[in-house]
Order: structure tokens, then C-alpha cells, then sequence
């Protein structure tokens, strides 16, 4: 998962719009960046997760995940050619953090923390400690694997 | 053993999703009194209780797809995935293919969502809506604030998004020929027609546990979830029904719990409970249950943010999601348990439920938990004397040596949870058996090994006879119990009496006609070329069948494939990639000469088309003009060549008659895909 982001990073979101993006609604965040593992994007990056209210009208997209306003999370990000970032695997890219104990709690568990022959990276996926994530993180980006 | 693994990676990416009774399994908003609102098509506003879909015409890889692939086995196998859900007998709703509609590549068409736009489905590809991870999605659309004295909230258009170059998780070009692109797309399908995910391995259930087959997409808990929301006069009459209340131990109601009527033999129905922990299941077969209730998988468990990736409803204000009442914290689990509050199915009650049968009062009090001990797990296996080809929800003699059952995660190697730790052993206290007496596990045989990083535990099963025998083919179910709670895997396997279908060679007779040659081939074998069955003239042995070809273009290389009822295919011994191919003779390409003009906005046209090349068949040719405001209200076919298509415009603009699409069998005629159509 960390090879197939394009950014990966750590930080606050804020609720914005809901507009089109491709054949879609996209409701966008603001993610105010606070730590940033992958890519080079600015402080503030914009994403969006797929559905959305508009105009009136509800689209649904089961699996897509509703991000709490202000929350903090991490986020394996992936550019879209539709000109945003989409989560990764629609909400497997999404860690919530959880300020007290220091963890990313895995909004998603399913194929994202593996190693690079396909193992699963430990026996509690669902809790991670931010810090060890990270460099967990970057040594898979580094490797290359 | 890797060859095993690196083919089962293929099919190990299928979706997920099943549906049921419950409204928890519908797209739900409350209106202001606390209603349930289920998004679903509204009938009275379809012609002929018709929702149709249209694919796009311009924006699939076929450059980049498997030799043999392309647009026109893509669009037949879409129709036939359309087609399951219209043959259940008790939904009143059909789904229609309208033709193509044009695309500019990213899956946005001019009309997309615009205030004229006629409900419908539409089928896109687009690769910028697709992080990786990702195979399909669906995206049914509907007003967010419930219309005053609403009871339901009516779809008004939805859309099914494939990538330009339909893949797999790993990442693998997808054959359109092959059992997960099927089941992809009838999966899709149920989300358009507002049909969420469930737990009891149906087709609308995920990729963890799914165990639907191309030759048998639908169970019994598809069929109820859309018999419950498009039903015919009388629905359910027919069926039985079973419900009850689930709480803690304390009393307080357990929200979105799982009940769950299972048979021994046969497939389970399902039913979430409401905020007050009452569950009703409706649309269940006549039969002898169990019934039992078993915690949804976690937050973040099988891949969604959200337990099972459910939809969570909507208050009436159209704006706040309205999530379980006890959502991923502190004791929102519970163990397993069977009526009357056993977790052992020895000891659990079973109910004969006949014809419109109804059981009411089967509550269950269940213990809290804070985590789940085993997470949802995958099966598969091998066809004896073949190890090279994975099959999910294996087929199980019914006679015979035992045969090897594996298990899985299908996320990416990861760890199937509370099976096998992470030194890749079995943990202490896990054990395995079947549910009731017709599947035996032999505790002997059971073992982990690892292949290309993803482990998996292996047994020996064995499908016992039936009682009276032959009895039918059907799904035997697992139960893993770990040392505090037990985990049920339904129709982890698939009892039959005889080995698949296979299809050595399709020869022509020279008179139009095929033999289909092979083995295991019968009067009630389904011989299908790419997504059209073929129609079966005569049966001359079980290693050779006469069939009528479908009509296609001179030249089109089709993929011929043997479904049987039981659930099996001949993909099963060949695989996506040994698949027997049959080329229609000749060379010429088709071509059509339509009335020239163009059908006016909020008016109608008869359009004669004159086809050159063309094999029109009255009831079997479609007609589309390349926008969903444009339906066609009747095709009458003149001749093989010749038709007649009369249409409605209800957009705003005109609509020129060369952007004409015509499909008969596996033919399709437009100038989007490079045939000529010209004005005449």
C-alpha cells in the first residue's frame, strides 16, 4: 500500500464541498499536513472520498467511508486523474488516530500492511503505534518493496 | 502448491455482497416520524417494470486486454449478469439493456445527471475513479431528503464503474469470460438495484466470504433481499419467515447484528436487527433451520471503514448518517451463539419451516465481547487429480476420498486472524467442523503451510451422503471454534455428485450448427458463448451436445464455456486461460443504413434500419441510440436484415438516428466501435 500512494501523510481534515469529479460526486477534504511520509505536496493537501450530497441528490458508494470533521488521521493517498486524491482501495488507506494512545487505528484492514513478500506485518493489524508505523513505512518506500 | 496459489489469486479478488430481508440491507433514510425509507426503483414510473442500462461505448482498454476480449464478450457477459436478477421469480423488477450510450473516456456523458436525464443504469470505465484495491463500484443516486408521505426513496439513476482495463486486486488483466468478472458484475448489480452487503456467502456478500459461481450466482439470501424490495403480488407467501430479538446479556438491544435461518444442506437467509435489536427474516425456503446470530465483522475488518462496509442510514434531515448504536467500541461484539442460547450446534434447536410458515419470539441473549476472536476467512479447493486450478466454495464429492479444504484471508496475504498466528501455526484450542452431520472434517489432516506469502490453513473434508439419499446438490457450512467464541463460514463447501462439465472442442456440423465435444455434458447443461447461451439441439452423449450458435460478426473468436446447475463450470478445469474458443466463419463486416434525420427532444421516430452482414432475430435484437433519454419502444424485425425501431425522445436535444446501436446475440453494430452506419 505504501508503494501504490502517491502521498502519504498525517494530519487534521476539514469537511469541504461536494462537487463532480468524473462521472461522480466527490466530497472533498482539506488535509492540514502535519507530518508528510511520501510525496510532495503542500501543507494543506485536498482529497475526496467518492459520493456525496449535491444539488439535492444522494450518491452512495458502499465501503466509501465518512471521515469525522477535525479528526486526525493517516491517509495513503492516491492522485487521480480526475484531479484529486482518492483513498486508497476506497477506505483501506485510511488510519484514524487516536491522539491518547499514539496509535492508527485501521479504518480498513484488509490488504494494506504487508510486507514485501505478502506477509501480514503482525498479529493486531487493526492498532498500529504511529511512530513505528511510520518508520515501517518508510522503510518499505526505501527498499522499494 | 505455488502454481495453486498464483491461479487462486485471480478469482481470490471477487467482491463481496449479499442482501436480505432486513431493511438494514437496503440504502435507508428515516423520514421525520422514524420510518425506514429503502432507496429501490420506483415501478410505477418503468415501462414494464423495465430499468435499463447502457454501457459506454469508448472507454474500455481493449488495446491492453486479454487476447480474444473486448467490447462485444464484455457487453454479453453484462447482459447476462442483468439477466440473473430478472429470473427470480418473485421480484417484479427486470433490468434491460438499453444499448450503448457515448462516453468521452471518464465516464462523463453530456446528459450524465442532468435534469432530463431518463432513469437508468449506466455502465462505465473509468480509470481516474479507481485507487488500486479497487475492481468495480456502484453509485445508485436518489433525492437526499425524504419527499413528504414517502415510503420509499426512489432511485433516479445509477452507475457501475469498471476500470478501462477490468482487473483483479492483484492487479491482473481480467478476463470478461472468467467466474470473478461474473460475479463482479452481478454483485454490482444488486448494489443498482439498492441491495447492500451481507454475511452468508451470497453473491451480495464480500470477497471474504463470497461463494457465488458463475453457473449459480445467486442464494437464497439474494433472493429474498430482492423479492423483499421489487415484490410481486404476494411475495412471500410462499416462504417462511422467522423473527425475534437479539440483546446483551444485560438487556440492552443489540443493533445490526446478523440472524441468520441456515440448513444443513442448502443456502442461509439473512436478516440485520433494527436499533431495538428486533429482526424479522422473510423469504425463507421451506426447509429444516437453525438459527443463529453471529457479530458483524469490525470497523477496518474485510476492507471498510464501516462494519461490512454498510451503508449506515440516514436521518430525515438528509444529511447525518446514523451509525449502529454500539459501533467499534468496548464490548459491541458478542459470541456466536445458536437458538436457544447454545454456541454448539448439537445442542441447537432446529425448525421445520414449511410454505408461509412464520416463527416469531426466537430471541437471543449473547455475550458481549470487546474484539472478535476469528475473522472472516475464505475457502477454497482442488478438483481431484487437478492442484493448478483454485476453486472457491469447492465443489465436495458426495462419494469418493476426502478432499482438501483450504482457508484463507484474501486480503493480500494477510493473516487469516485467530487461526494462525504470526510464527504460521495453527492456535492452540482452534478446531473445525461441520454444521450438521453431511460435512466431516478429519482433525487429522489439518495444517498450515505458506505460498508466495500468504498463509493459509488446510483439512480434509469429507461431503457425507444425504438422508434420503441422492438428495440435492447444495452448501455445507463450517464452524471454527476458537477456545472463547466459534465462527460460522456458510457454504464453505458445495456437495455434488459428479464432476464438472468440460469442453475439449467446438466443431461446426456445416449446417450452422456446433458440436460442443467433452466430458460430463448433459440435457440440463448450460453451453454459453462468452455471455449468450447457445441453444442445445440435441444431447448425443455426455461427451458431445449439438447446439445453435448465437449470431455474431464474421470472424468474432468467442469463449466457449460449460455451466451446470449444481453450480459448476467448465472454467473449473480449464481456467480463465484454456478456455476453448470458436470462430464464426466468413470475413465481411456488418454495416447499417438507417432513416436519415434525427429524433427530436420530447418527440418519437420510427427509424427503418437496413443491415448488411446482419442476422436480426425478433425478440433477441436490441436497439439503442447512444444516450439513456432515448427509448426505444419497440423493434419490429422485418428480416434477418431488415428492422424497424420506433423511439421517444425525452431529453432536450435532438438525437441524430446514425448514432444507432444494434445487438443480436453477440453482435454488436455501431460507429462508435468502428462499423459503419450510415443515412439513407
Amino acid at each position: 500500500m505504501a508503494l501504490q500512494s502517491t502521498e502519504i501523510v498525517r494530519g487534521h481534515v476539514q469537511r469541504g464541498k461536494t462537487e463532480r469529479c468524473g462521472p461522480m460526486f466527490c466530497t472533498h477534504y482539506a488535509v492540514l499536513v502535519e507530518d508528510r511520509w511520501k510525496g510532495s505536496g503542500g501543507a494543506v493537501v485536498d482529497m475526496a472520498v467518492q459520493g456525496g450530497v449535491l444539488n439535492g441528490l444522494r450518491e452512495v458508494v458502499e465501503g466509501a467511508p465518512e471521515l469525522a470533521n477535525g479528526q486526525e488521521y493517516v491517509l495513503f493517498l492516491w492522485h487521480s486523474s480526475l484531479g484529486t486524491n482518492l483513498i486508497l482501495g476506497l477506505s483501506q488507506g485510511l488510519f484514524a488516530v487516536d491522539a491518547q494512545s499514539g496509535e492508527a487505528v485501521q479504518s480498513a484492514t484488509t490488504g494494506h500492511m504487508v510486507d514485501g513478500s505478502g506477509a501480514g506485518v503482525g498479529p493486531d493489524p487493526v492498532r498500529m503505534n504511529l511512530a513505528e508505523m511510520r518508520k515501517y513505512v518508510q522503510r518499505v518506500i526505501a527498499e522499494g518493496r | 502448491m505455488k502454481k495453486a496459489f498464483a491461479r487462486i489469486s485471480v478469482f481470490a479478488t471477487a467482491v463481496l455482497l449479499a442482501a436480505s430481508a432486513s431493511a438494514y440491507n437496503f440504502y435507508l433514510t428515516y423520514d421525520a416520524n422514524g420510518n425506514p425509507l429503502p432507496a429501490k426503483w420506483d415501478l410505477t414510473k418503468l415501462a414494464n417494470n423495465t430499468v435499463y442500462f447502457y454501457v459506454a461505448d469508448s472507454s474500455l482498454d481493449t488495446a491492453d486486454m486479454l487476447p480474444g476480449d473486448g467490447y462485444l464478450p464484455v457487453i454479453s457477459e453484462l447482459r447476462a449478469a442483468a439477466a440473473v436478477w430478472n429470473a427470480v421469480p418473485g421480484s417484479a423488477l427486470q433490468i434491460g439493456y438499453g444499448g450503448l450510450f457515448h462516453s468521452n473516456g471518464t465516464g462523463v456523458t453530456s446528459a450524465d445527471n442532468s435534469p432530463d436525464d431518463n432513469v437508468g443504469i449506466n455502465v462505465d470505465f473509468c480509470d481516474g475513479c479507481f485507487p488500486p484495491g479497487l475492481l468495480a463500484y456502484s453509485i445508485p443516486t436518489y433525492a437526499a431528503v425524504p419527499a413528504p408521505g414517502a415510503t420509499f426513496m426512489p432511485i433516479q439513476l445509477s452507475k457501475l464503474l469498471f476500470p478501462k482495463l477490468p482487473h483483479g486486486i492483484t492487479g491482473n488483466t481480467l478476463a470478461s469470460w472468467s467466474e470473478l468478472f461474473f460475479a463482479t458484475a452481478v454483485h454490482e448489480f444488486g448494489h443498482n438495484l439498492g441491495l447492500q452487503h451481507t454475511t452468508v456467502s451470497s453473491v451480495m456478500s464480500t470477497m471474504d466470504t463470497s461463494a457465488s459461481s458463475k453457473s449459480r450466482p445467486l442464494a437464497a439470501d439474494d433472493i429474498a433481499g430482492v423479492t423483499s424490495l421489487y415484490p410481486v403480488t404476494q411475495p412471500l407467501a410462499t416462504m417462511a419467515s422467522i423473527s425475534g430479538k437479539v440483546t446483551f446479556t444485560d438487556g440492552t438491544p443489540v443493533d445490526l447484528a446478523p440472524v441468520v435461518a441456515i440448513p444443513a444442506e442448502g443456502d442461509p437467509v439473512e436478516a440485520l436487527t433494527h436499533q431495538d435489536g428486533t429482526y424479522e427474516i422473510d423469504g425463507i425456503p421451506a426447509g429444516l433451520y437453525f438459527v443463529y446470530t453471529q457479530s458483524l465483522p469490525a470497523p477496518g475488518e474485510v476492507g471498510y471503514s464501516t462494519r461490512l462496509g454498510l451503508v449506515y442510514p440516514f436521518a430525515s434531515d438528509g444529511k447525518t448518517p446514523i451509525p449502529p448504536n454500539c459501533d467499534g467500541g468496548t464490548n459491541c461484539y458478542f459470541e456466536t451463539t445458536f437458538y436457544p442460547g447454545t454456541n454448539s450446534w448439537h445442542l441447537a434447536k432446529s425448525f421445520p419451516m414449511d410454505a408461509g410458515a412464520t416463527q416469531a419470539g426466537i430471541n437471543f441473549q449473547v455475550a458481549p465481547r470487546s474484539s472478535l476472536s476469528v475473522s472472516p476467512v475464505r475457502s477454497y479447493g482442488f478438483l481431484p487429480g487437478n492442484t493448478t486450478v483454485g476453486i472457491f466454495s469447492p465443489p465436495i464429492f458426495t462419494y469418493g476420498a476426502p478432499q482438501t479444504l483450504v482457508l484463507y484471508n484474501p486480503n493480500n496475504g494477510a493473516l487469516p486472524s485467530g487461526i494462525i498466528d504470526s510464527n504460521n501455526n495453527l492456535i492452540p484450542g482452534i478446531s473445525f467442523d461441520g454444521l450438521g452431520d453431511l460435512l466431516q472434517i478429519l482433525p487429522d489432516t489439518l495444517g498450515v503451510y505458506v505460498s508466495n506469502g500468504t498463509p493459509a490453513v488446510y483439512m480434509n473434508v469429507v461431503a457425507a451422503f444425504p438422508v434420503p439419499f441422492p438428495g440435492p446438490p447444495g452448501a455445507r457450512h463450517l464452524l471454527i471454534s476458537s477456545p472463547d467464541n466459534v465462527y460460522v463460514l456458510p457454504s464453505a463447501v458445495r456437495a455434488v455428485d459428479s464432476f464438472p462439465p468440460l469442453i475439449t472442442s467446438v466443431q461446426p456440423v456445416g449446417d450452422g450448427t456446433l458440436t460442443v465435444n467433452g466430458t460430463n455434458l448433459y440435457g440440463d447443461t448450460r453451453v454459453m458463448f462468452d455471455g449468450v447461451q447457445a441453444a442445445l439441439l440435441n444431447v448425443v452423449s455426455s461427451q458431445q451436445l449439438v447446439v445453435s450458435p448465437p449470431p455474431a460478426q464474421p470472424g468474432f473468436v468467442t469463449h466457449v464455456v460449460a455451466l451446470d446447475p449444481d453450480g459448476q463450470s467448465s472454467l473449473f478445469l480449464t481456467g480463465d486461460s484454456g478456455v476453448v474458443t470458436y470462430t464464426y466463419p466468413g470475413s465481411a463486416a456488418p454495416a447499417l443504413s438507417v432513416t436519415s434525420g434525427s429524433i427530436p427532444a420530447g418527440g418519437s421516430m420510427t427509424v427503418d434500419v437496413v443491415g448488411t452482414n446482419t442476422s436480426f432475430i425478433s425478440g433477441e435484437t436490441y436497439v439503442g441510440f447512444g444516450t439513456s433519454n432515448v427509448v426505444v419502444t419497440s423493434v419490429d424485425v422485418i428480416g434477418p436484415g431488415h428492422l424497424q425501431a420506433t423511439a421517444t425522445n425525452n431529453g432536450s436535444s435532438a438525437v441524430p438516428t446514425t448514432n444507432i446501436n444494434v445487438t443480436t446475440g453477440l453482435s454488436v453494430i455501431a460507429s462508435a466501435l468502428g462499423y459503419s452506419v450510415t443515412g439513407m
